[in-house]
């Protein structure tokens, strides 16, 4: 799996990125680059798919690839390969179990990780209450993960034999809609009282799969449950619950700061003042937070003709140098709005 | 304190409804501020003597661990029993938990800290502020330069002590001999510290070594003995390489059996997955390295194979120790084969930075003309000589106590072939010590009389006589073992459904 995704992402880009660029896709890096480039080559799907992908697993899997001569030496770029002939042949004799059409990683990455660890905290301290039992080591101890965990206890204001009947009827309805080893591997990563669930290493070698596999089956599954949640948010009020956003925790606390008076409407030049900082640090967040967040509404800052404008001269360019964009669209557009077009733009460029 | 008062203290908080050996005299001595020292071998308690006086006393405990994940255990642990302020402060919290931490510093019973932590200033700053009721250093044979598990950050301990104002003290290990004993009292400048020190043979485990010849042969031995008793087993590993290749080869053929590995370089999360898996009987055998057994509390270990012999006895004796806790009959078998010596060899060479390293990094910092040891120039120093992590803190540290560092200032010296003289004296002293416990192992290891007898002479006058099962010089072959299984096995495979019921307890 992991291989033939690695094919087609060389396929898509066409030797016209280094293969470090497909390392920055699949791992997610948050740069104005990858996100455009996801966007440009229809690889947003595989965007931040492996977020714990090892750069040395990497290169060896590329030499693998070269050594089966499935990949050749760019054309292109010093020291980087991208697909041979024989590596596009075999690419269409080659197809990907049905469940990994389900990845969608600029969508669901974002939520994926924080969700199944609210998920799996979430099982165990129910399965723990149903036991009456309060002594045991939690599986995650993220302060703020176990926050959530316990807020949502207190907003359902239900006894916990009952979340766990809405529950099991919740995550069974779903399940039940896959085949019957991917439900299997996904209760067998649960923990609960005097259990503790299966790690990625032990799930790889029960199903025989390498581990990096073994994640992208994973990632599937969940990127599954979370388009079923997402499609009927009624029917799964449990699960929709836990499916919170995490993109809160990956943008610095300052820029954090700066969205909530954004999201009160207050102007930046006035957020400027307020936070004693200076313009252009409160243009660096609104970058950031760009980057993060897709629903982060941008339309104060940008408007629709201008985003387009740059992201067409960005493709027709070719470069996301700020310099070279700023010279050719010239003064009526600003730093700042290049740098919001381009942290967001990405599909209209094509 | 009365005992019964303080046996109602214990079952209140921990619901023990008894002291176990050395407990009550070691909490007394406490509780009475004197300076103490305690040797209590492996799974005796030891926590319970100064988390039971830190419950009872007002004020802060501090108690200063080697192990980040030591720490975060008995974190997890205690807060499992309900008690829940304490906190660990270690390094690997960013800015925004230690704040919030150090806001609230005072509504702390216990902190565990790293003695690296204890250096910074802002740290002792935020401490000195604590009405502190005890300090405990933990493991405390790491401040021993001969003992097996030199810290030099632990000779630091007496000056934080000091910038404390002096809190009574308790020192706990479980392996530490008469001169580890009194390297512990001078390093912390506490000449009448009250001894607390109890036997650490365990007559309840069988030791036996397996003589063979070359490696091939330690596999099928293993996967004799390991067919043979279906019972929860640790096997010791020196390489984490091997301790990986080992448990995949035992699970392709032990087919039965749920097998997995563990060592420090796993994720942290992969690790407490497999701890607390074989913690709840859903694991049978662990391939693991040192790092596995600090802090786990598995009273059914009933077997501890060594795949090869560490460094020195002491840890030998740390490791096998995690066996048989509930008192049940267990064992300890040693793979040996005579050319065993070279894996611990090359460790303890890896543990210090060579002459020639030592003698052209003082040159380099006395001929620079850097006034300063940025982050920067200490990566381009390790980057250019190779000086692993390790080796750096060594390095450190001697450069320190010869004046040479002070703070991150580079200190011009008037000597300077003094100082890499001495420090490279030190370092082969320190060598050669190294080289000697790994002598004192193999000799062992070679002996012919009773291993008992061998073993615990180093350490105390006396131990319990065995008649059963004592040694394998004393009595002959494997087989005469007879090791009770301990739990049921629930290997049938069931729907997800079920197991989603079971989880969750619902009727389906």
């Amino acid at each position: 799996m992991f291989t033939t995704i690695i094919l087609t992402c060389s396929k898509q880009l066409k030797d016209e990125r280094t293969d470090q660029a497909i390392y920055h896709i699949l791992q997610g890096k948050k740069s104005i680059q990858t996100i455009q480039d996801i966007y440009l080559y229809q690889l947003d799907h595989y965007y931040k798919i492996l977020p714990t992908l090892d750069q040395n697993l990497y290169k060896r899997t590329i030499q693998e690839l070269v050594d089966h001569q499935l990949m050749e030496t760019s054309q292109s770029y010093a020291n980087s390969y991208t697909i041979s002939h024989k590596g596009i042949e075999t690419l269409q004799n080659r197809t990907l179990p049905p469940l990994l059409s389900y990845v969608n990683g600029k969508k669901y990455s974002m939520y994926t990780n924080t969700f199944e660890k609210r998920l799996f905290l979430f099982i165990q301290v129910l399965s723990n209450k149903q036991s009456q039992h309060n002594s045991y080591v939690p599986i995650v101890d993220q302060y703020d993960i176990m926050n959530d965990i316990k807020q949502l206890f207190r907003k359902f204001q239900k006894n916990s034999h009952s979340l766990a009947n809405e529950l099991y009827d919740e995550l069974t309805t779903i399940l039940e809609t896959i085949e019957n080893q991917y439900a299997d591997l996904f209760i067998s990563r649960l923990s609960g009282f005097q259990h503790y669930g299966k790690s990625i290493q032990q799930i790889a070698r029960e199903i025989k799969q390498t581990e990096v596999d073994t994640l992208l089956i994973i990632q599937s599954i969940t990127h599954y449950i979370l388009k079923q949640i997402e499609q009927n948010k009624q029917q799964f009020p449990l699960l929709d619950a836990l499916k919170m956003q995490d993109h809160l925790l990956q943008i610095t606390v300052s820029a954090n700061k700066t969205k909530t008076l954004v999201e009160q409407g207050i102007p930046l030049e006035q957020i400027s003042s307020m936070r004693n900082l200076k313009m252009n640090t409160i243009y660096d967040h609104i970058v950031e937070i760009a980057l993060h967040d897709d629903s982060f509404a941008l339309h104060n800052f940008i408007d629709d003709e201008t985003m387009t404008t740059i992201l067409r001269t960005a493709h027709a360019l070719d470069t996301y140098q700020l310099k070279e964009l700023k010279e050719a669209l010239g003064k009526d557009y600003s730093y700042f709005q290049i740098r919001l077009a381009l942290a967001r733009g990405g599909a209209v460029s094509g | 304190m009365d005992e019964q008062i303080l046996l109602k203290h214990l079952h209140k908080h921990f619901s023990y409804t008894c002291f176990r050996t050395g407990q009550l005299e070691i909490i007394q001595s406490v509780l009475e501020k004197q300076d103490t020292l305690a040797i209590l071998p492996t799974g005796t308690g030891k926590s319970i003597c100064y988390q039971l006086p830190a419950l009872i006393q007002k004020g802060t405990t501090i108690i200063v661990s080697p192990l980040i994940s030591l720490m975060l255990d008995q974190v997890k642990e205690l807060k499992a029993k309900q008690i829940k302020n304490v906190v660990a402060i270690t390094s690997f919290m960013n800015h925004h938990e230690r704040k919030e931490v150090f806001s609230n510093i005072s509504s702390y019973k216990m902190i565990f800290i790293s003695p690296e932590l204890l250096q910074h200033s802002f740290v002792i700053q935020k401490l000195t502020g604590l009405p502190i009721s005890l300090f405990v250093i933990d493991e405390a044979h790491c401040i021993s330069q001969w003992g097996h598990a030199f810290r030099p950050d632990y000779l630091r301990l007496e000056q934080v002590i000091q910038a404390l104002q002096n809190p009574p003290i308790l020192a706990l290990s479980a392996t530490a001999p008469p001169n580890v004993q009194e390297d512990i009292e001078s390093a912390l400048k506490r000449n009448h510290m009250k001894r607390f020190i109890y036997p650490m043979d365990r007559p309840n485990i069988g030791l036996f070594i397996k003589k063979l010849q070359v490696e091939s042969e330690k596999n099928e031995a293993l996967l004799q003995i390991t067919s043979q008793y279906d019972v929860p087993t640790l096997i010791y590993f020196s390489s984490r390489k091997q301790a990986e290749e080992i448990a995949t080869f035992l699970a392709e053929t032990l087919t039965n059996r749920r097998i997995a590995f563990y060592h420090g370089e796993m994720e942290q999360s992969d690790r407490i997955t497999v701890q607390q898996q074989f913690m709840n009987n859903q694991m049978d055998i662990i391939c693991c390295t040192s790092a596995f057994g600090m802090g786990i509390n598995k009273s059914n270990i009933r077997l501890v194979i060594h795949y090869h012999f560490p460094g020195q006895l002491e840890s030998y004796i740390q490791e096998f120790g995690r066996a048989g806790r509930d008192g049940k009959q267990s064992i300890s078998v040693v793979l040996h084969m005579p050319s065993d010596d070279i894996l611990p060899r090359y460790f303890v060479e890896q543990e210090l930075p060579s002459k020639e390293v030592i003698a052209e990094v003082v040159h380099y910092l006395q001929t620079s003309e850097l006034q300063f040891l940025q982050k920067e120039i200490v990566d381009v120093l390790r980057e250019t000589w190779t000086i692993n992590e390790v080796q750096w803190r060594f390095l450190l540290y001697q450069l320190e106590i010869h004046g040479m560092i002070r703070g991150n200032r580079i200190i011009q010296m008037k000597d300077v072939h003094h100082v890499s003289d001495s420090i490279i004296q030190f370092q082969s002293n320190r060598l050669h010590e190294q080289h000697k416990n790994i002598e004192m192992s193999q000799k062992w290891l070679e002996e012919e009389g009773c291993l008992r007898d061998k073993l615990y002479s180093n350490y105390q006058d006396t131990y319990t006589e065995v008649n059963n099962l004592c040694c394998s010089n004393c009595h002959q072959g494997l087989a005469d073992w007879n090791l009770e299984g301990v739990y049921k096995r629930n290997t049938a495979s069931q729907s997800w459904k079920k197991n989603l019921q079971q989880l969750l307890k619902i009727e389906g």
